[in-house]
């Protein structure tokens, strides 16, 4: 038998708040309240997950590491900030952790951007999906990818950037120089591809 | 020029395309989040008692320690020897020395020497011999051996028994004690003594002196302890808490999320008995009251043991059925949601606990761990149901699934004043968990425990 305890109503019948309610629930390791915690910001922290890793396997596996450690560490949740930020950057945190060494390792592409004529981004972007995007950040070598999420998508400064994954700030410009670089060489690729067919 | 603009615009366009993409994850992920907390709680709970485990493993060595430590010093100072030194008359008397008697059926230990050197008109001669050699038929008055000594002659008495084999000779020896200048001491008297000595020591050596001495410090000569009995009313206010096992995580989860314990008080009288220096035992009755609040649930509809269908409201200590008074008769499967309910269990210990008391005079320390049988005499719960025109209170006097007795392990440290020879106070520490659940045929099987902080007024008898 299984009980159900989510009462959104206490006993003087005023409706609590639920993302209170929520986080008290998740304190108290209550299945019930994880799942609902779960359901409401899983869909939202796989597409952030996808970005940093280079397929959804990894994805989906950044993504639970970090939701088991927003379910243990949740009790340090101090509402400061909003509850999706604070989950965010466990997911951002889990992924540094999963792919800055693996990085290392990686060759650095150095890409010659001399015959590319950006002329008309607009028309490369109204013909691609969200999703072929999201493939084309999957396809940069990890390094690339990291710190170009870290610059475009978590706002981070070079010294921030160069802090977190342990390199000096010149690469980590020089990085993300080159991630552009491949992104748009990419997106011109995949634009000719869409026009031939 | 250009070339850097484009690539700074890029950073806009994947922002305003992947900012909020979202994607369902794959549909067994959250079970795989669940299979992993539950493996991280598993091992929290582990952790969590593998402390009181240890905690309980390091008192438990402590006090086998002190109880061997006792046993071992007490060993010793019955072993202890007492000197017995012989004067004798003459000087320039031909050294000759006995070694000790390695015959074990001897039971004593001879160690004579003498010194022709000396000028001394009075030589000693030193015999030594196990106080626990000396006679036990008689009455051993705590004595100061080390300040005693008594001076008597070694003349044979013919009423005492005359000794035929050496060996026998402690037999031939009693004691007895008496006052001089108000200070007790010790009077042995040798039966036949120079038969014994005679085939020991030379013909010319006659004993006619002898000092009895304590080599070390000797309970059963020195400050003989007198077991005593004690008689202590005893409360305590604890903060309880309970250890959950259960097939179903989610029970375990659910039940510790809406029930808070509360406060639990104890009270009682203890009767023990000092048995020795530092070791004693205690037992008693004590009466326990523990309460938890209970946060609103959802209830549903089950066949009661009767055949009846109500509500089942499961609690940490067992379970009841609730039939409102108003409202339809509930359909199986129908759910109710109650409003906050308050737990209570009363329970009769029975505690058995042995005792090691470390200190003098005023202040004693006294570590003490043993078990307790618990009774539990009421387990009830008030919970209040209502719903939008109707409020009731239903009290059910005893839960289902709740045991009726569970062992329970029991530790604390009490500190005790004297405040006279008969009467003390104490207090300290005590730590209480079940060793056996108070549950049965429940969702969750719960050990309870307790830590809190206990005193106690005692009058030793």
């Amino acid at each position: 038998m299984r009980l159900s305890y989510i009462c959104l109503i206490n006993k003087t019948g005023q409706l609590q708040d639920i993302e209170l309610l929520i986080i008290k629930g998740c304190v108290s390791n209550d299945r019930a309240f994880q799942t609902r915690l779960y359901e409401s910001f899983a869909p939202k922290m796989l597409g952030v997950c996808l970005r940093y890793a280079p397929n959804r396997q990894e994805a989906e596996e950044v993504l639970q590491e970090g939701f088991l450690r927003v379910f243990t560490y949740i009790s340090t949740y101090k509402g400061t900030g909003s509850l999706e930020g604070w989950i965010r950057k466990i997911m951002v945190n889990c992924a540094l952790l999963r792919y800055r060494n693996k990085s290392h390792l990686q060759a650095i592409i150095r890409l010659d951007n001399s015959g590319y004529n950006a002329a008309d981004e607009t028309d490369i972007i109204s013909n691609l999906e969200a999703k072929e995007l999201l493939s084309l950040i999957q396809t940069l070598p990890a390094r690339y990818r990291l710190v170009f999420n870290l610059y475009v998508f978590e706002g981070y400064k070079h010294r921030e950037i160069a802090q977190a994954l342990g390199i000096s700030e010149g690469t980590s410009k020089s990085n993300l120089s080159d991630a552009r670089a491949f992104l748009q060489k990419a997106m011109s690729t995949k634009k000719n591809l869409v026009y031939y067919k | 020029m250009r070339m850097n603009k484009d690539l700074h615009h890029i950073d806009d366009l994947f922002r305003s395309m992947l900012e909020g993409h979202e994607e369902m994850p794959s549909q067994g992920l959250k079970e795989s989040i669940d299979a992993a907390l539950a493996e991280k709680e598993a091992e929290g709970y582990k952790k969590r008692f593998i402390l009181w485990k240890r905690v309980a493993l390091i008192l438990s060595l402590m006090l086998l320690g002190f109880i061997l430590y006792d046993a071992v010093i007490e060993r010793r100072t019955r072993g202890n020897t007492n000197k017995i030194s012989i004067n004798k008359p003459e000087t320039g008397y031909q050294q000759e020395t006995i070694h000790p008697n390695s015959d074990n059926t001897h039971n004593a230990r001879q160690n004579i020497h003498s010194d022709n050197q000396s000028d001394s008109l009075f030589e000693k001669e030193e015999i030594v011999i196990p106080v626990n050699s000396l006679p036990s038929n008689k009455k051993t008055t705590p004595v100061d051996i080390e300040k005693a000594f008594t001076f008597f002659s070694a003349t044979p008495s013919t009423k005492e028994k005359t000794l035929s084999d050496p060996i026998d000779y402690q037999s031939s020896f009693y004691s007895q004690t008496h006052k001089r200048n108000g200070e007790v001491h010790e009077r042995i008297n040798f039966a036949n003594i120079s038969s014994v000595y005679n085939q020991n020591l030379p013909h010319s050596l006659s004993i006619n002196s002898i000092i009895l001495s304590s080599a070390g410090n000797d309970n059963t000569l020195k400050g003989k302890f007198n077991p005593f009995w004690f008689i202590s009313l005893y409360t305590s206010y604890d903060q309880a808490g309970y250890k959950l096992e259960s097939e179903e995580p989610s029970a375990i989860n659910s039940i510790k999320f809406r029930e808070a314990q509360e406060p639990s008080y104890s009270a009682g009288f203890l009767m023990g008995r000092q048995l020795t220096g530092h070791l004693g035992l205690q037992s008693g009755i004590i009466h326990r009251t523990t309460a938890i609040g209970m946060k609103p649930q959802k209830t549903y509809a089950f066949v009661d043991p009767t055949g009846d269908i109500a509500y089942k409201y499961i609690t940490s200590a067992g379970y009841a059925f609730i039939k409102p008074e108003f409202g339809p008769q509930p359909l199986i499967g129908d759910s109710l949601t109650t409003a906050e309910a308050k737990h209570t269990m009363k329970n009769i210990s029975i505690p058995l606990v042995a005792r090691y008391s470390v200190g003098k005079k005023k202040i004693t320390f006294i570590p003490a761990i043993g078990i307790e049988a618990n009774f539990i005499t009421e387990a009830n719960i008030e919970v209040d149901i209502e719903d939008p025109s109707n409020h009731e209170v239903t009290y059910i006097r005893k839960l289902s699934g709740t045991k009726k007795f569970y062992w329970s392990f029991v530790a604390n440290a009490e500190i005790k004043y004297n405040l006279s020879k008969k009467i003390s106070v104490s207090g300290g520490p005590v730590y209480r968990s079940a060793i056996s659940p108070i549950t049965k045929n429940n969702v969750v099987q719960t050990y309870p425990h307790s830590i809190g902080i206990g005193g106690a007024v005692t009058y030793k008898f």
